[in-house]
């Protein structure tokens, strides 16, 4: 049998052949720009005026409901949808606020690639930027505002609030009115404020980058309806021509109120409300149910805030002078390298205790500039470290400011997403530094107040760990699956089908089996890797204990593949993955090779390819990491190697004329030397005989 | 200079044995003279092949001083017995001495202890050459059946280097 087996060796052509005509029984099926069977996609009629950067907007045909003004949001490939978001405003309703009906993904012809798309309901009327545009001054009166405005988006911030998400897209551009209805438009295509007009933003905000603001800030929803409640009373856009640095600036060294509402004629009662809105400090700023209160009738009576300067001698940096800590942080932020060079000096220091009379502050920065590591390439991260805790101390209200990004906790993950699409290695490499320390960590500590990010910690914990790893499943992808679990595999092998779960995953490899180059692709590279042992939650590298005694093994990042994805497999049900075993089998025939002894390998290439017809991953993670075969082979290979280097050495030896001659002279003149005792003894004996007769 | 110094405790070493081995010579033929009289001179002129090839034979384990000792031996001893026997006067010394037979058998049986060591080796080696013969046969079947049985491979990496 094992004869008749040699004979006729498996061969990889066979594999290979098998995938050629590979049609896969169970393939991932996708309607063509439908929705839940329901929504036709008319991917001839884009709207621009609804799409951004992360999804293009296309208007939809309700096939049960045909005066529905519907639209679908068809989202990039690599957009981070707020799945938190759709899922709990597709349960909610609200008449001001535009609804989302359904969600889903498929194959839509223009790309010729599956997508995914949420539909949702098409906002009545026109945005008020274009109205107030429009419009020559043409203020609402108080009543209005608080009936039409302020009362139905309280209910909505209220609801938010409840739920755990807020808006983040609050302002002109999406706020609709039409006739007497106002309606707020959606917030679930962008990462959170990610598009948002910078004077809706409170200045934490602003001060952060587009991606790094944190997810959950029901208060700046709050700021951004006072700002929308301040357009509409004055009726026009005043800031219209204000550059988002010059804004940013004022807000710095006089606060939002007064840069925003103290030249406007406004009621007592409406000042009370905007100072409980405009407040630039966090704890102090209203939420949803307090504006509730107020539209009650209950007043703040907030004093009014003072403006932001802090002392009458500035502190001279990058040109320009300071007049307080937080317009000083932002500078610092800006001008990064000229910042760290405060790290050697001790103007910043003196100025806080002289200028400010802050001499536990002045202490404080003191004790982290003697902390650093000189002026030199080395210990540049170390310094960029420090100078972050320096912009800390100074504003510990604002964003976390290191290197090139400025972010809260919850935007660690948009960024690092937006970083990694854009190839923004500079960026990418400031993320990965910032997660590796604890500057993250100690900034939700001491911003309990309000908004409670210490839920983050325990992701940040992991994902640290997951960005120190080497192995399959780790690294800086997998940061990005978990730390967005709606976003689909980046694999350029599925990428096209959007597989967005494990199942899914593998039913797209299964496809991809016949279509991708089996011979020279891989069966898994770090997107796949990354994204099953994300849905998998794998915390530890895997490695294959089985073969812990070959070293050479037991690491091998493609066994360590076929375990992943047999783990998968088991996962998403056990589906039949026949063109995917067949192309892991393909793939690791070579593998093979490690079996020394041909019997034995002949009988695995028989097995691999019996479990490759089984179509079950786990089949082919049995015979590929078979301890018996591999450990048994790898000793009698390494004793049979061991005997064939001796027996090569001892046929050398008795080749070698020299060695012979050499051996010839030894045994010859020792066999001389025996005959010449031996004649010298028996002449004595007989010679001593023949003298003395015995 | 340093050579020297190093060399001279060994040279000391070696003349301290040297002389030693003379006292023991010494102290042995006086033994003999005693015993043997007149047959100890046939012995040492019997023996002159023999103190000639252990001065000539430097190798470690002096196979051509000890083969050609032992022959000579071999050839004086009856001789040197006779002489013994009958008294170990000069007389019967000088008769011995006068006798062409008794240097024959003396210094051809020292011939014969060099040519034992001379042909020898060549003897040892057409006989070592069948016994290798049959023995890389027997390794060279197990080398094929390992190849067979585990591949090319199981050469290793120093063959695959050496065949490049």
């Amino acid at each position: 049998m094992a004869d008749a087996d040699q004979k006729n060796p498996v061969k990889p052509e066979e594999l290979q052949a098998f995938l050629k005509t590979y049609r896969p029984q169970q393939p991932l099926q996708r309607e063509r720009d439908m929705i839940a069977g329901r929504y036709r996609i008319i991917t001839n009629d884009p709207l621009h005026e609804l799409s951004n950067s992360m999804a293009k907007a296309f208007s939809v045909q309700d096939s049960e409901n045909a005066g529905a003004r519907l639209y679908a949001l068809v989202f990039n490939l690599n957009a981070l949808p707020r799945k938190k978001h759709i899922t709990a405003l597709k349960e909610f309703r609200h008449p001001n606020l535009v609804a989302v009906i359904d969600e889903g993904t498929s194959d839509i012809s223009i790309y010729s690639e599956c997508r995914y798309v949420v539909i949702m309901e098409r906002p009545n009327g026109q945005p008020l930027s274009e109205l107030l545009a429009n419009a020559q001054k043409n203020p609402v009166s108080e009543t209005t505002l608080i009936n039409y405005l302020l009362r139905p988006f309280t209910e909505i911030l209220k609801a938010f609030n409840l739920m755990g998400i807020s808006h983040g897209r609050i302002g002109l551009n999406n706020v609709y009115l039409s006739g007497s209805s106002i309606q707020l438009g959606e917030c679930i295509s962008e990462p959170a404020g990610y598009s948002q007009d910078f004077l809706f933003e409170s200045l934490d905000r602003l001060q952060c980058s587009p991606h790094g603001k944190n997810e959950f800030a029901i208060e700046a929803d709050c700021y951004a309806l006072g700002v929308l409640a301040l357009h509409l009373l004055i009726g026009f856009k005043p800031y219209e021509r204000v550059t988002r640095e010059d804004f940013v600036n004022s807000l710095l060294s006089k606060g939002s109120y007064h840069t925003l509402v103290v030249e406007w004629d406004i009621s007592e009662n409406l000042q009370d409300l905007f100072r409980a809105l405009l407040n630039d400090a966090k704890r102090d700023r209203c939420a949803p149910e307090h504006i509730e209160n107020w539209l009650a009738g209950r007043r703040f009576n907030l004093i009014l805030p003072a403006v932001a300067q802090e002392t009458n001698r500035g502190f001279e940096f990058a040109g320009r002078s300071y007049f307080n800590r937080r317009a000083l942080a932002h500078a610092l932020y800006l001008s990064w390298a000229e910042g760290r060079d405060l790290l050697f000096d001790t103007r910043l220091t003196r100025w806080l205790e002289t200028s400010l009379h802050k001499k536990e502050l002045a202490e404080a920065v003191a004790r982290i500039c003697s902390n650093n590591m000189g002026d030199t390439a080395k210990s540049e991260r170390h310094n960029n470290e420090l100078l972050t805790r320096i912009i800390f101390t100074l504003d510990p209200s604002g964003p976390i400011r290191y290197r090139n990004v400025s972010l809260g906790p919850e935007g660690v993950g948009a960024m690092l997403a937006q970083a990694y699409f854009s190839g923004d290695q500079e960026s990418l490499t400031s993320l990965s530094q910032l997660i590796d320390t604890d500057l993250l960590t100690q900034w939700i500590e001491q911003h309990k107040v309000g908004t409670d990010y210490s839920y983050f910690t325990p992701r940040l914990l992991k994902i640290r760990n997951f960005l120190r790893a080497r192995a399959p499943g780790f690294g800086i992808e997998r940061c990005l699956y978990d730390l967005h679990p709606s976003l689909v595999c980046q694999s350029p092998l599925v990428k096209r089908f959007a597989p967005g779960n494990l199942k899914e995953l593998l039913l797209c490899l299964d496809t991809a089996a016949a279509t991708a180059k089996a011979t020279e692709t891989d069966f898994m590279d770090t997107h796949v890797a990354a994204f099953v042992a994300s849905k998998l939650d794998i915390a530890k590298e895997v490695r294959i204990h089985e073969l812990d005694a070959i070293a050479e093994l037991a690491a091998n990042p493609r066994l360590v593949s076929i375990k992943i994805l047999a783990r998968a497999q088991g996962s998403a049900g056990n589906p039949s993955l026949e063109g995917l075993t067949h192309w892991i089998a393909l793939r690791l025939f070579t593998m093979l090779d490690y079996i020394h002894r041909r019997n034995a390998r002949s009988h695995a290439q028989q097995d691999l390819q019996k479990a490759a017809e089984s179509g079950a991953v786990s089949s082919i993670a049995a015979t590929l990491l078979n301890p018996d075969v591999f450990i048994n082979d790898y000793h009698g290979f390494k004793k049979a190697s061991t005997g064939y280097t001796y027996r090569k050495h001892q046929i050398a030896k008795l080749k070698d004329p020299r060695e012979r001659n050499k051996h010839a002279r030894m045994v010859g003149r020792g066999l001389a030397q025996t005959l010449a005792y031996g004649t010298c003894l028996f002449t004595i004996y007989f010679t001593l005989r023949s003298y003395y007769h015995f | 200079m340093a050579k020297t110094a190093a060399d001279s405790p060994k040279a000391a070493k070696s003349g301290n044995s040297n002389s030693k081995r003379y006292a023991i010579l010494i102290a042995l033929g006086i033994a003999s003279a005693a015993l043997f009289k007149m047959g100890v001179f046939l012995l040492f002129v019997g023996m002159l092949p023999a103190i000639v090839a252990y001065e000539t034979d430097h190798t470690k384990f002096k196979f051509l001083s000890s083969t050609v000792a032992a022959f000579n031996f071999a050839g004086v001893f009856p001789d040197m017995m006779q002489v013994f026997i009958e008294g170990g006067t000069v007389e019967i010394l000088i008769i011995k001495l006068l006798d062409p037979y008794v240097w024959t058998v003396m210094y051809g049986s020292a011939a014969l202890g060099w040519c034992m060591v001379w042909v020898s080796p060549m003897i040892a080696s057409t006989t070592l050459e069948g016994i290798y013969s049959g023995r890389i046969l027997h390794l060279e079947g197990l080398q094929k059946k390992a190849e067979e049985e585990w591949g090319q491979e199981v050469k290793g990496i120093v063959a695959q280097q050496e065949e490049e």
